[in-house]
């Protein structure tokens, strides 16, 4: 299914987050932020709620990706355009397609990687109570869908600038956007120049209310098929970008 | 065999590269000789189709860097202006990694990469990292993943840039024992490199084809024997004492 | 210039088809789920889709929800969000099951605007969240002829019936008639024929009016209620029939339920194997039968009353006493059932109702298992310790006797049960009845004959008491006038309404909530309440040992050794202090571990979860990091 190139690219990318020390600090910090976060005493907190469940988990994945998928995506493209490398990957009997998409699925294989190392915390729930072990996979199968969403955004930012931070910042400010787009305040904004058509139609992008059902345990076509879309879409908005930078 | 129809390119308004048409056959060494800024880079980014010509074409063995990239590229073996490589691989890693995006097997990899690596004398930083390495084993690594597929074209961007003058007689004499049945295109503008290796030379500037010939017959124009005068005179337009166009 | 112009409308083509493919794709494909919640919060039930199915004229569903106003509000306010938005996906499950015949309109009621008039019109609650911000979160669902019904409120804590309250309202909506409910009963239960001006008149003579119960003047604010003959060939023009302990009912009165149940009648039944309330009533006639049973009838709806046994529970009996001389102790014959009777059926009857008390209930049993055309329920039943034991009533009367004799059982036995569906006539050749003619006035035998079989689909719900209506045991005396005493009130009007309502509403169930709490802290506190409790107990014993022993000091007391008695009685006390000081300590010790437990047992998962993984990924990284610096060749 996948071919050759694509596998080629998405071990060597992969490899890549395993043998530099920014794989392991993206790691450890989400790792560490999440658990923290979701025993963080407060209203919502795990122990405080006392439900075996995962809701005070998921609850703040959308937020902490908001934050570190951007740090994972940043460098994708940009970095090879900084050292040069770009030229040398694009020189080979690659495509820009399979390009985009070995690096895309390599670095959400690793945020995939990230969400198996929360492990323990369905080990906690399995010792406190009995969850509800489906709900907790589609919760899962959300996040990841989400990383995906995010990442390929970022990868989007990354192909059209040299420049890291930028690429973090515009993913972050556009994620932000996208996740927030059901949120009173930004529609509120909005609805100050927008006809309220297109409202709706901006409110219909929001992610985290997607995310939201999918951590609830419903599993709807519409929310599977808005992730494909959203990732499908950043991912060619990304190669074009990346065939327009060949032609200019 | 390559052939270059009326290649250019231009950036905006500027044209880095106006029609030029060359051709380089089997066994040839072509020295690209020109200026900073005079299309070197451009015209060979095309000839690899890391970027697309704004107009004409290429053809590398019959196969278009319009229509067949993808085919043109396994042909090629490329060589980047300052070597860019990725500095986390180690060497071994690195010249694995672009033996498989090469599409070779599994055996043929590890021959290959054990060939280059001795071809290249990178025996000794063979499991290092290749951001640990000296600038004269990145060059000797990014020739190295040139040669890895043993190419019948290859296109070198400034490949003896910054060595000293050892590794620089290193790098001319491998490619001397490479040219024999392979098109080589490389670029410089160090004038003694095309006389060392090169069979045939191209002067451009500013995107225009100046001169296409032996590099002996580029020697021939001066009288005092010095290329670098001829060069002037070819690139500036200007009297030079001694030559004679 | 052309090229890169062409290629940036490209991609501003593609990013506009992008949004265009997600918002038709999202509204299209919405329908197609898959629900893999356990409790199925997402998918309606069969009873619902059917309603939808029958909607033949346009309903509009307004949801309120005051969305901007709650997200200026407090954090708090997060919960009725999330719950807003599992509202609006229900709501819009309705819409998707209904032909298009339901409208839903969701409403954010801003401040001073003709919404926020409008939904006060209607009835919703409005909370002030500040001077000028109010919030609401209700729904109106009206017709195209005026007609609405209002949920005033919705409550985060009523999730599990937010279903049957909203197909309930729709169907409220399209069927606004009042509905006529007949009574059946050997026990006075509705006296139709006490007109308020003859109870006033028997009371100034001294007498007790026999008044109705007040079970029935609840059930008239939402019902037609009228007594029925208990002697009668035909029972029509009802929407549903309750017969309360029926007592030796001839075959002329059986044959009339029989055939009104055939013809799709909905009867609320309550038989009772031992009925304390009959036995006061029918005090005069001694030696009375005080059991009902309608066994030859329910024996064709599928089910049957235990002879001769009662449902009892040793973990759900009540404290009372028998008579004045006894002391209070746990009686078996008093059931008080709690959430655990009801949830585990999730019916929209019983689900949720936490205090019901029961007298000598029966037991009820399913005895046609085969069900081809009806579907029985049981919707109220004891814990799994329940079981049912055989009494006679001499010993009724020994309630240490019936407690020491009695033995758990290992699964619920049931209280109640409803039965929808399609009955076979108990009574397939006819019957037989005496009947006067008209003309000759003479007595004939006639011969009745009627339905074999339903024609309609009916219901019946069984209850194996008939006490826990009576006003003794669900209704008090307070300063305020009458009130509740508990939800057996609720019970029985729950009960009418599914039965009133259509066969569907009846097969619309709970989304039961599961425990998900975390059994292992639970245990924990539950053994520190344990420990917490045996330290009082000691302490409370040695004060009661140290008040005897005071008791004593003062009784050997006399006028010689006052002194030292008295010294005595204050070093006494000084030592209790010091013990009882000693012992409060370790209470505070006990309590202290029990709560000091549950922190580590949080703080150790919270370390487990914050720093187990990154550590071990610490470890693995500086190794690997280690081994390519020094360039070691790896082995292949």
């Amino acid at each position: 299914m996948m071919s050759h190139s694509v596998k080629t690219i998405l071990k060597k990318e992969l490899k890549s987050y395993f043998t530099t020390p920014l794989g392991y600090v993206f790691s450890i910090i989400f790792l560490f932020s999440i658990g923290y976060v979701t025993f963080e005493s407060g209203r919502g907190s795990f122990f405080v709620l006392r439900q075996a469940d995962l809701s005070s988990f998921f609850r703040y994945i959308p937020w902490l990706f908001l934050l570190l998928v951007p740090a994972v995506s940043m460098r994708l493209w940009a970095e090879e355009r900084k050292s040069g490398t770009i030229e040398l990957l694009l020189t080979l009997p690659v495509t820009v397609r399979e390009a985009v998409l070995g690096k895309f699925l390599a670095s959400w294989a690793f945020i995939g990687f990230n969400l198996l190392c929360t492990f323990p915390i369905v080990l906690t729930v399995a010792y406190l109570g009995q969850p509800d072990y489906l709900v907790i996979l589609i919760g899962y199968l959300g996040s990841f869908l989400l990383g995906g969403a995010y990442l390929a955004i970022g990868c989007f930012f990354s192909a059209l600038t040299k420049n890291q931070v930028i690429s973090f910042i515009c993913t972050v400010v556009f994620c932000y956007l996208l996740t927030m787009a059901g949120s009173p305040p930004i529609l509120e904004f909005l609805s100050t120049f927008l006809h309220r058509y297109f409202l709706d139609l901006f409110e219909s992008l929001s992610m985290i209310h997607h995310f939201e059902t999918m951590g609830r345990g419903v599993m709807r076509v519409g929310d599977l098929w808005f992730f494909a879309v959203i990732i499908l879409a950043w991912l060619y908005g990304c190669e074009a970008i990346l065939d327009e930078k060949k032609a200019s | 065999m390559i052939r270059v129809t009326e290649l250019s390119k231009s950036f905006g308004e500027i044209k880095a590269v106006d029609k030029i048409s060359f051709e380089v056959k089997e066994g040839e060494v072509l020295g690209f000789l020109g200026p900073n800024g005079a299309g070197k880079s451009t015209t060979m980014k095309m000839i690899t189709s890391f970027i697309s010509p704004s107009g004409g074409d290429a053809t590398v063995f019959g196969k278009s860097i319009l229509s067949e990239p993808i085919e043109v590229r396994k042909k090629i073996g490329y060589m980047p202006e300052n070597a860019p490589l990725y500095d986390d691989m180690t060497v071994d890693e690195f010249l694995h990694y672009t033996a498989q995006l090469r599409g070779l097997e599994k055996k043929g990899q590890v021959k290959a990469v054990e060939k280059v690596i001795e071809m290249c004398a990178l025996k000794d930083v063979q499991f290092q990292t290749i951001e640990t390495l000296s600038k004269g084993y990145k060059r000797r690594t990014s020739m190295a993943q040139a040669l890895i597929h043993d190419p019948q074209v290859l296109i070198l961007d400034e490949p003896t840039d910054g060595l000293d003058p050892n590794q620089k007689h290193d790098v001319r004499t491998l490619i001397k024992s490479l040219a024999k049945d392979k098109c080589v295109i490389l670029s410089t503008h160090i004038l003694e490199e095309v006389e060392a290796v090169c069979t045939r030379a191209i002067i451009i500037s500013s995107g225009k084809k100046l001169f296409d010939g032996e590099a002996s017959e580029l020697k021939e124009k001066s009288s005092l024997g010095r290329i670098d005068d001829v060069f002037r005179a070819i690139t500036t337009g200007q009297e030079v004492q001694g030559v004679s166009l | 210039m052309k090229r890169q112009t062409g290629n940036y409308f490209v991609v501003t083509l593609s990013a506009i088809i992008m949004v265009l493919t997600v918002y038709i794709g999202n509204s299209w494909l919405k329908r197609f789920k898959v629900d893999m919640t356990e409790e199925k919060l997402y998918t309606l039930s069969n009873g619902s889709k059917d309603i939808l199915k029958k909607l033949n004229t346009p309903l509009t569903l307004k949801l309120y929800y005051s969305k901007t106003s709650a997200n200026k509000g407090t954090e708090g306010l997060r919960i009725f969000n999330n719950y807003f938005f599992y509202v609006k996906d229900l709501l819009e499950e309705y819409v998707a099951h209904s032909r298009n015949n339901l409208r839903l309109q969701v409403i954010d009621p801003r401040p001073d605007t003709k919404e926020e008039e409008e939904a006060s019109t209607y009835g919703l609650k409005k909370f002030q969240l500040t001077e000028t911000e109010k919030y609401f979160f209700g729904l109106v669902v009206e017709n195209n002829v005026g007609t609405e019904k209002i949920i005033e409120f919705f409550d985060p804590g009523q999730q599990e019936n937010l279903e049957y309250e909203v197909t309930r309202l729709i169907y409220s909506v399209i069927n606004p008639r009042k509905k006529s409910v007949g009574i059946l009963s050997s026990l006075p239960i509705l006296n139709d024929k006490m007109t308020p001006y003859m109870a006033q008149l028997m009371r100034m003579q001294g007498k007790a009016p026999q008044e109705s119960w007040i079970i029935t003047k609840l059930m008239q604010e939402f019902y037609d209620v009228k007594n029925i003959e208990p002697d009668t060939e035909k029972i029509s023009g009802l929407d549903i029939l309750m017969i309360a302990h029926p007592k030796n009912l001839s075959e002329k009165t059986l044959w009339a339920i029989d055939q009104y149940v055939l013809g799709g009648g909905k009867v609320l039944l309550f038989v009772d194997p031992y009925s304390i309330v009959d036995n006061v009533i029918s005090k005069a006639r001694a030696g009375a039968e005080k059991k009902s049973n309608l066994k030859k009838l329910m024996t064709k709806w599928g089910v049957e009353l235990e002879e001769k046994k009662l449902a009892g529970d040793r973990f759900l009996s009540g404290v009372g006493r028998m008579n004045a001389r006894m002391q209070p102790q746990r009686l078996l014959a008093l059931l008080e059932c709690d959430q655990r009777c009801g949830a585990e059926f999730k019916d929209a009857i019983t689900y949720k109702l936490g205090s019901m008390t029961f007298l000598y209930p029966g037991s009820l049993r399913v005895i046609d298992k085969k069900q081809k055309d009806k579907k029985i329920y049981p919707i109220l039943g004891t814990t799994n310790k329940g079981n049912s034991y055989e009494f006679s009533t001499w010993k009724l009367s020994d309630p240490t006797y019936l407690w020491k004799n009695f033995k758990d059982g290992s699964k619920p036995v049931h209280l109640a049960y409803k039965i929808v569906g399609k009955f076979e006539s108990a009574f397939p050749n006819g019957v037989s009845v005496k009947k006067k003619d008209q003309k000759d006035k003479v007595e004939k035998e006639i011969l009745l004959t009627g339905l074999k079989k339903s024609t309609k689909e009916s219901a019946v719900i069984v209850f194996s008491d008939v006490d826990f209506i009576h006003d003794q045991f669900s209704f008090k005396n307070s300063v305020f006038g009458i009130g509740l005493a508990n939800e057996n009130s609720t019970l029985v009007l729950n009960s009418l309404e599914q039965l009133g309502g259509s066969r569907e509403l009846l097969e619309v169930r709970s989304k039961g909530r599961f425990n998900r709490s975390f059994d292992v802290v639970d245990k924990i506190e539950f053994d520190a309440q344990k420990n917490t409790a045996e330290k009082v107990s000691e302490i409370n014993k040695r004060i009661e040992s140290f008040e005897k022993e005071l008791g004593e000091l003062g009784r050997k007391m006399n006028e010689g050794n006052i002194g030292l008695i008295q010294n005595e009685g204050i070093k006494k006390k000084k030592e209790l202090t010091k013990v009882i000081a000693k012992l409060k300590g370790e209470l505070r010790d006990v309590k202290r571990e029990g709560r000091e437990k549950i922190e580590k047992l949080g703080s150790n998962l919270q370390y487990l979860n914050t720093l187990f993984m990154p550590s071990i990924l610490l470890v693995f990284g500086i190794f690997f990091q280690m081994r390519r610096k020094k360039g070691i060749r790896k082995d292949s």
